[in-house]
């Protein structure tokens, strides 16, 4: 069973389409990664799978369930950061996840332990002003996973992360997933999301771009050929005299073309032979550039 | 809904907000024991004006401290209006989908909260009243349990008011100056005979008979009945809840 299953989703704000017939779905027991530039509709998607925002029109179901007639029963079992975590200011650590299980009313036998999971064992006792942002980020996360979710919503989980706790909050993503919960992660650093997400969809102006397990969208998603030969620059004039798009790396050569073939042709015909000539794989940010700039 | 309350009471105890504003009251309450007392041993000729004895200022002194309704008001839109002004509200509503709940959490904590406070204040003035008033006489339990209740009554009307502001503006700075302003403009409206049928100042002091110590009561005339000020009163309170109900409910969609 698929985790999320969105159909059809449209949300105007004024003159502004936020959601613009958006449908995917996401695979559950798994990370997946919700990607799209700024102003694409993810926070407008996440507010109307939480029932923080109604559609105009479309249905989504989460966990089996319609997100407009069973509502009360989904939040149940899920956890969420959108936007700002929404601690409350002025109280301990400790306090505010007590405060949050009290609102839930369960998980107050989990606090120490989501203390501990999310490094602030030792700060627990401190009022939250005098916190970083990345302890705030990692309170909501604790406050968040209260409930024992079995599906977890995280808007942008990552900023003001340093890269410890980048790691550390990666590393416990992935190991939720590996207990069956499926976790859904929007950011904008795509490495991050390429390191811990095995499933991804990217939106833009409120519309499905490309979704699908990351593996077969890189893989199909072809960016070229790598080049390896001596002189580099000469290499990349002849190619170029040859219509073929090629940009020197380093000592390598980033070839703009699908025919190999035709590459090959042109550096024999100067008289250069390549010791290596191999596709590139493409990389997520590269696909999610050629994605969206392809859609302005 | 237990633990909503649970919530709401470390929300409200555990922060600096709740304490310092009962140390205002407090101090604000001490300086106007201040004035009624020890001012008139400075002017010769007050026409009577102050004379303010016991036993019956001690009624009047909770009537002053009921009369700082900017406690209750500043409280109550605290309590609320930062969490509507982000997200803590809205996604506190879906894990726990019952406005009315929530609604009804925030009724009970934050005039628990306001009642404690005044009763301190009360306390405060009365410990002034003890030693520094003219006269003699003392107040009966009965007496002091009356001061208490209706201190109550009074605290959640205020209560209720402050969150209608803060339902509908959904923001702390706008709620609070909205709120105190139609606190003000509601004690100026006294002067006005017509308002004065309704006048939730009035009929307060009704209720408490606080303005019949003293030269106060010259100012207005007769009080309402005690009946007509319990009635007023309440219908203040009921309006307060459902304008809250209503600004909850219509500015969420």
């Amino acid at each position: 069973m698929d985790a999320i299953v969105a159909e059809g989703l449209r949300k105007r704000y004024r003159k502004t389409v936020a959601l613009d017939g958006l449908s995917f779905t996401f695979p559950a027991g798994r990370v997946s990664g919700f990607l799209g530039p700024n102003g694409a509709g993810k926070t407008t998607t996440f507010r109307s799978l939480l029932g923080l925002t109604k559609p105009d029109a479309g249905s989504m179901e989460v966990l089996g369930m319609s997100v407009r007639d069973r509502l009360p029963e989904i939040v149940k079992r899920l956890g969420a950061i959108v936007e700002e975590p929404g601690l409350v200011k002025g109280l301990s650590g400790r306090d505010n996840l007590v405060v949050a299980a009290r609102t839930l009313g369960r998980g107050h036998e989990r606090i120490d332990d989501l203390l501990e999971f999310s490094g602030l064992g030792s700060e627990g006792g401190r009022r939250i002003d005098g916190y970083s942002k990345g302890m705030r980020q990692r309170l909501a996360l604790a406050a968040s996973l209260l409930g024992d979710p079995e599906l977890l919503i995280l808007d942008e989980p990552l900023d003001g992360l340093d890269p410890a706790g980048q790691a550390q909050i990666k590393d416990s993503l992935r190991e939720l997933a590996n207990q069956g919960k499926t976790v859904i992660v929007s950011s904008h650093n795509l490495s991050d999301v390429e390191a811990m997400a095995d499933h991804v969809v990217v939106i833009n102006k409120g519309r499905l771009l490309a979704a699908g397990d990351l593996a077969p969208l890189l893989g199909s998603f072809r960016s070229g050929y790598t080049v390896e030969i001596d002189e580099p620059e000469t290499a990349a004039a002849v190619l170029t005299e040859a219509g073929i798009a090629a940009v020197v790396e380093g000592n390598l050569l980033a070839v703009s073309t699908d025919d190999g073939a035709a590459i090959a042709r042109a550096l024999a015909a100067a008289e250069m032979f390549p010791r290596q000539l191999a596709r590139r794989s493409g990389r997520l940010e590269e696909l999610f550039l050629s994605l969206t700039e392809g859609d302005r | 809904m237990i633990g909503l309350i649970k919530a709401e009471l470390i929300k409200t105890f555990k922060r600096r907000t709740f304490w310092v504003l009962t140390i205002v009251l407090v101090l604000l309450t001490g300086f106007l024991a201040g004035i009624f007392y020890l001012l008139p041993r400075v002017i010769d000729d007050q026409g009577g004006f102050f004379e303010i004895q016991k036993p019956g200022a001690y009624i009047f002194g909770a009537g002053q401290v009921m009369g700082q309704t900017w406690f209750p008001l500043i409280l109550a839109t605290m309590a609320l209006a930062g969490e509507l002004a982000t997200s803590a509200w809205s996604t506190t509503l879906t894990r726990n989908s019952r406005r009315g709940q929530h609604l009804v959490t925030r009724l009970l904590t934050s005039t628990s909260a306001a009642w404690l406070a005044v009763l301190l204040a009360i306390a405060v003035f009365s410990v002034a009243t003890f030693f520094l008033a003219e006269g003699t006489g003392e107040l009966d339990a009965v007496g002091w349990w009356d001061i208490a209740w209706k201190a109550l009554l009074v605290q959640f009307t205020w209560v209720a008011l402050g969150l209608a502001f803060s339902a509908w503006l959904r923001s702390v700075g706008p709620a609070i100056g909205a709120a105190l302003a139609f606190s003000f403009v509601e004690g100026l409206l006294i002067l006005w005979e017509g308002f004065r049928e309704v006048s939730l100042s009035i009929h307060t002091s009704a209720l408490l008979g606080s303005l019949s110590v003293g030269g106060f009561g010259q100012i207005l005339g007769d009080l309402p009945s005690f009946r007509r000020g319990l009635i007023v009163v309440l219908g203040w309170s009921v309006v307060g809840v459902l304008i809250s109900w209503a600004g909850l409910k219509l500015r969420d969609a």
